[in-house]
């Protein structure tokens, strides 16, 4: 971001100020994100041509290029005249149509809960894994089902993704059993649960990434770049342990003489429990649900002020 | 401003939306990028500003997507891209607006056929 001259940075305010009042009647995180759109603009248009410094006349010149403020409202009143396009309407009906930080909290709130049933599950050996996935993705998809207007995209386009994920989980175990019956369908195995956790993974970034959303709409673009940090590196470490436990699993069974392979599975019940569920438990508390939490804070802050 | 520059100003306000459709047909763009391009057309020219509320409006109607992109000049930026249903709304809005551009040539070449020097 370019340092302004104070007249600069004055003017900005003012012009800022003048298209927050035009834009008053809207929802509140459509208000924002038009906003953030705005700055985004000057930004770029200044990163462009003017020196640093910036000076009055430069962004001075930015405006005039961007139009008064009132002229973004007629704009937009024009195109609301016409007839609305097909495309299904947000909100969803029966849901108050006025966006604010606390019927957003309340979405955050039960995206926390249904991360909480994952995160014990999951690293859990003595609870199936796939239950508490599933049990948690399905939480998810309850939390997204009907959400307040301004919905950013992450959960707009999250619950196809959560079924997919939850018929992946599905499919897992009986894949599995069948194939002590059927050892070609072994080959299904693995393929099925890498796209079951690759899925859930998608999953995971698409609730931290509207979360993130959620957050820059509102003008707290630190919050949401710590949450996208967040959820790169939990990405990045779920990925990390799952192959260090397969890699484990593979020495211990290449080490293993032949006659002695049947029937053996206690290094991966002595790495989920020393492993995996200490490390699982840390990740989903560190990356998973602290960052909601801290979601979930700054949206009851937005809504009190 | 004269009735004139207030009905061109008005009829480039009821098309912005047609125009920002079809410049997202061809590739995805950020919101800077997208105000530059109308602006810059003869005869589009608008107050920069002016797309802003309508991407926000296209968006809540899922007719264009957007997404975070890392920008090396500073902070990332929004990319806007067309989706599906937008393609669809794109293609009826094209069809409707040719139909009406070709009656209301129609109708001023008939004018300007009636009394000849008029307009051409």
């Amino acid at each position: 971001m370019k340092t302004r001259t104070p007249e600069a940075a004055h003017l900005e305010q003012d012009y800022l100020a003048r298209l927050r009042a035009m834009l008053g009647g809207r929802p509140a995180a459509e208000a924002e994100a038009i906003l953030q759109d705005v700055r985004d603009h000057i930004e770029s248009a200044l990163g462009e041509s003017a020196a640093e410094p910036v000076s009055l006349t430069a962004m001075a010149a930015v405006f005039e290029r961007l139009g008064p403020p009132e002229t973004c409202a007629a704009a937009e009143e024009s195109a609301r005249a016409r007839p609305p396009s097909p495309a299904p309407p947000v909100p969803a009906a029966g849901v108050a149509s006025a966006v604010d930080g606390e019927a957003w909290a309340g979405v955050i709130d039960r995206l926390w809960w249904a991360f909480l049933v994952t995160t014990i599950g999951l690293y859990v050996p003595v609870i199936e894994f796939a239950f508490c996935d599933i049990a948690g993705i399905a939480l998810v998809l309850a939390a997204v089902r009907r959400l307040p207007a301004g919905a950013p995209d992450d959960y707009r386009t999250l619950a196809p993704h959560g079924v997919i994920a939850i018929v992946l989980l599905l499919l897992t175990s009986p894949l599995i059993a069948l194939s002590h019956i059927a050892p070609l369908l072994a080959l299904a195995v693995v393929p099925v649960a890498v796209a079951a956790f690759a899925w859930e993974l998608i999953v995971y970034a698409k609730c931290m990434g509207g979360a993130a959303a959620l957050l820059e709409g509102r003008g707290r673009a630190d919050l949401a770049r710590s949450v996208r940090t967040s959820r790169a590196i939990y990405i990045g470490s779920c990925i990390g342990v799952t192959v260090f436990m397969i890699g484990v699993v593979l020495v211990v069974a290449l080490v293993t003489p032949a006659g002695r392979r049947e029937g053996i599975d206690w290094p991966t019940e002595i790495l989920s429990a020393c492993v995996m569920l200490p490390i699982g438990w840390v990740l989903g508390a560190f990356f998973a649900l602290r960052p909601l939490g801290q979601v979930r804070a700054a949206l009851r802050e937005t809504a009190a002020a | 401003m004269t009735d004139a520059e207030n009905w061109l100003a008005q009829m480039r306000r009821g098309t912005l939306e047609l125009a920002i459709l079809n410049v997202l047909a061809r590739e995805p763009r950020h919101g800077y990028g997208l105000a530059r391009r109308l602006a810059g057309g003869p005869g589009l020219a608008i107050g920069e500003g002016t797309v802003y509320p309508i991407l926000n409006r296209l968006r809540e109607n899922r007719l264009i997507s957007s997404r975070l992109v890392a920008s090396t000049e500073g902070p990332a930026r929004r990319v806007y891209s067309l989706t599906a249903a937008g393609e669809r709304q794109r293609r009826d809005m094209n069809e409707r607006w040719a139909a009406l551009a070709e009656s209301l040539d129609r109708v001023i070449r008939e004018a300007a056929g009636a009394r000849p020097g008029d307009e051409r």
